[in-house]
């Protein structure tokens, strides 16, 4: 009878998965001798294979009679029976406690190799790889392909004994400065590895000399030594908690084996970011070149001559302006409206309006092979950049409050609201879009309404403080309270769903009834002519305008939206032929 | 799992043999069981009700749901629309429909 080798059960033993009595080759069996306080213990350390992986093993001493006896040989053929996986020193170890004899050979079957994590990992990643080769982007690893190289994400201030490997994506000339009177020089460089994230790295002085000879742009490097230290994100817009300095403990060694490094980190923002963005700070974006300027000296309050080249950047919901300086300037003229990522561009503000420049530390990217720069590039084939002139005075010239023919507005989808990051800044956004009620919230943990002022005008809050209703922001006091609407409408579209609040008049006229009705039922606890109050109203299709600005609360940002005018559609076919329109706009584009 | 029965008008027709298909249109000459309905794009189609005959269209624009064949729509059943039907934006509908099959069906 001839038993084979139990397949693939080396892998499943050392993923701990479930692998009965498999069969496996003793290979390597050899004897050890350790000595423990005067007492000398023999143990036999052997290889454990499946004819395609082997892992170590060593048997448990009670086991040792069986390779004294020669129930057990080199290139014996057992039933593992009992078994413990343990880790010494990095390395998985088995420790067999029970295993059955099954058959003698004379050599080793298959040509077996140690099972580790990274044959593991190895096997995944060849499979990664030819599913991610019809993709465009590149494959992110937690674990570099190479052994002892550390991924710059890893790096932190407790080990220094790392090793990493890097691509330069960028390097700035020598810039000279002055401190406290001595004179200095700085060069940086942007450093990216295989698992496309990105760090800077400063030198100074004589480092400065010596390593502008070692590193060069689009060459690859392994590096250790070096102080960390916490960026400086005034200076670079590079995403990492980090920069390197390389100091004289710094050695470069240039590196051939460069498979595993991208050419390029592709990091940017949307441009919707930067309305979010401080000023000062640095931003990668994405966005099309859509006009480019002539290039022009300006006099700086220095007094130097600088040349400068207005251009407008965007994307499918912005625009804006961005400014070229110096080189960077002269050297781009941007013919063809090429889509760029923009390295390292600053962010400013000119009368209320936020725009970016760049200068000698910032770098262009042009025509970057990514799936979000050949979006950006159809819509503007179909016609994007006319349309977008429109979303310009939405956007740049932000409010446009009680607008009484907001009715013949271009709608927005509810998506906008988000997409173009409205409500962000002094003023509120307001939106015009078609929409459903779909949902008015009515439970206890939202009261529709609320005890308000009658003072004459007033219609503030009041709560019962005795005998008497008094406001605390307005300070009236009265004997009864009037009530009025405010609960959370959800609207929906086709693109998104949102809360929002609606007040007294809008409410009456969707309810149909006045909030004091409502108030009465629910204090009287007829609770099934309560609800059904609101959920009779329920679908309703109609145009909503909208009045977004934006809060804090808890640390976190996030959208307000009220409800602030309503009008249901009653002419189905006036708003069939408006759909017709909007669809034929499209077609054209 | 069947789909929705596709809206058409008279040009689109020819691609529907034996299909159930729904028309909307003027009511027209009563001919026998065959009633004439004339389509939003001002074609003309026999509308055979010897199936439907119990229920009268109760004006003058309907919606007809049934199966061409051998140039006839044998009705299956019928809607009633109102009087002052748009018939145009309706038209314009259909073509938007069928220039978006996957859309709609």
């Amino acid at each position: 009878m001839t038993t084979q080798l139990t397949e693939g059960s080396i892998p499943k033993i050392f993923k701990n998965e479930e692998c009965v009595h498999p069969i496996l080759q003793v290979i390597d069996l050899e004897e050890t001798h350790s000595k423990n306080k005067d007492e000398e213990t023999v143990r036999y350390r052997l290889k454990l294979s499946d004819g395609k992986f082997y892992l170590l093993a060593t048997l448990n001493r009670q086991l040792n009679e069986m390779v004294i006896n020669e129930e057990i040989k080199n290139f014996s053929f057992i039933k593992l029976l009992n078994y413990q996986k343990t880790v010494i020193k990095n390395t998985d170890f088995l420790l067999v406690s029970n295993l059955e004899s099954v058959s003698t050979q004379t050599e080793t079957i298959g040509g077996p190799t140690q099972f580790t994590n990274e044959t593991e990992e190895n096997e995944i990643e060849i499979e990664k790889e030819q599913e991610q080769q019809q993709q465009q982007e590149q494959p992110i690893k937690t674990q570099p392909l190479e052994t002892g190289i550390t991924l710059l994400r890893n790096l932190n201030t407790y080990n220094k004994n790392w090793k990493i490997k890097v691509r330069v994506t960028n390097k700035t000339e020598p810039k000279i400065y002055n401190k406290n009177g001595k004179q200095g020089q700085v060069m940086y460089v942007t450093l990216v590895d295989s698992n496309g994230d990105e760090m800077r790295a400063t030198m100074f002085n004589d480092n400065v000399t010596n390593f502008n000879k070692v590193l060069h742009v689009s060459k690859c490097y392994y590096i250790t030594g070096g102080m960390l230290k916490p960026a400086d994100r005034r200076f670079s817009s590079i995403q990492s908690d980090y920069e390197i300095n390389f100091n004289n403990y710094t050695t470069i060694t240039l590196c051939t084996n460069t498979s595993d490094l991208p050419k390029e980190a592709y990091h940017y923002k949307k441009l919707s970011e930067i309305e979010k963005t401080q000023n000062g700070m640095k931003i990668d974006v994405l966005g099309i070149i859509a006009e480019v300027g002539e290039l022009i000296e300006v006099k700086s309050r220095t007094g130097k001559q600088l040349k400068k080249r207005e251009c407008i950047l965007a994307d499918q919901y912005l625009r804006i302006s961005c400014n070229f300086w110096g080189e960077i300037a002269e050297k781009n003229t941007f013919p063809g409206n090429p889509v760029i990522i923009l390295k390292e561009a600053n962010i400013g503000e000119y009368l209320n309006k936020k725009n970016i420049s760049a200068s000698s530390a910032a770098r262009i990217i042009l025509e970057p092979e990514i799936n979000e720069a050949q979006e950006i590039r159809d819509w503007w084939y179909r016609g994007g950049g006319k349309k977008n002139q429109e979303q310009l005075g939405k956007t740049i010239g932000k409010s446009f409050s009680s607008n009484t023919n907001w009715i013949e507005n271009d709608r927005d989808p509810l998506s906008n609201i988000l997409n173009l990051n409205l409500g962000v800044g002094e003023k509120a956004d307001y939106i015009t879009s078609k929409v459903t009620i779909t949902h008015i919230l009515h439970d206890e943990n939202n009261p529709v309404c609320y005890p308000s002022c009658t003072f004459e005008n007033c219609t503030k809050k009041v709560t019962l403080q005795g005998s008497h209703w008094v406001g605390e922001k307005c300070n009236h006091r009265v004997q009864k309270p009037n009530y009025r609407f405010n609960p959370k409408i959800r609207l929906t579209d086709s693109s998104s769903s949102i809360y929002a609040t609606a007040f007294n008049q809008i409410c009456e006229e969707i309810l149909g009834v006045k909030a004091e009705h409502v108030e009465t039922l629910k204090q009287q606890g007829r609770n099934d002519e309560f609800n059904e109050i609101f959920n009779k109203a329920v679908p309703l299709e109609g145009l909503a305008r909208i009045r977004i600005t934006e809060s804090e609360y808890e640390g976190k940002t996030f959208k307000r939206s009220i409800l602030s005018s309503f009008k249901p559609i009653t002419d189905y076919v006036l708003e069939s032929k408006k759909l017709i329109e909007q669809i034929n706009k499209i077609s054209e584009n | 799992m069947s789909s929705a029965t596709p809206r058409i008008n008279f040009k689109y027709l020819s691609q529907f043999e034996g299909k159930t298909v729904r028309i909307a249109g003027k009511v027209g000459e009563k001919q026998g069981n065959n009633v004439i309905l004339h389509t939003t794009d001002n074609g003309q189609v026999i509308v055979d009700r010897s199936q439907n005959l119990k229920k009268s269209y109760e004006t003058n624009n309907v919606e007809v749901l049934g199966v061409w064949k051998n140039n006839q729509l044998s009705e299956l059943t019928f809607f009633n629309l109102s009087d002052n039907f748009d018939f145009d934006t309706y038209n314009q509908m259909i073509d938007l429909s069928m220039e978006h099959k996957e859309i709609f069906m």
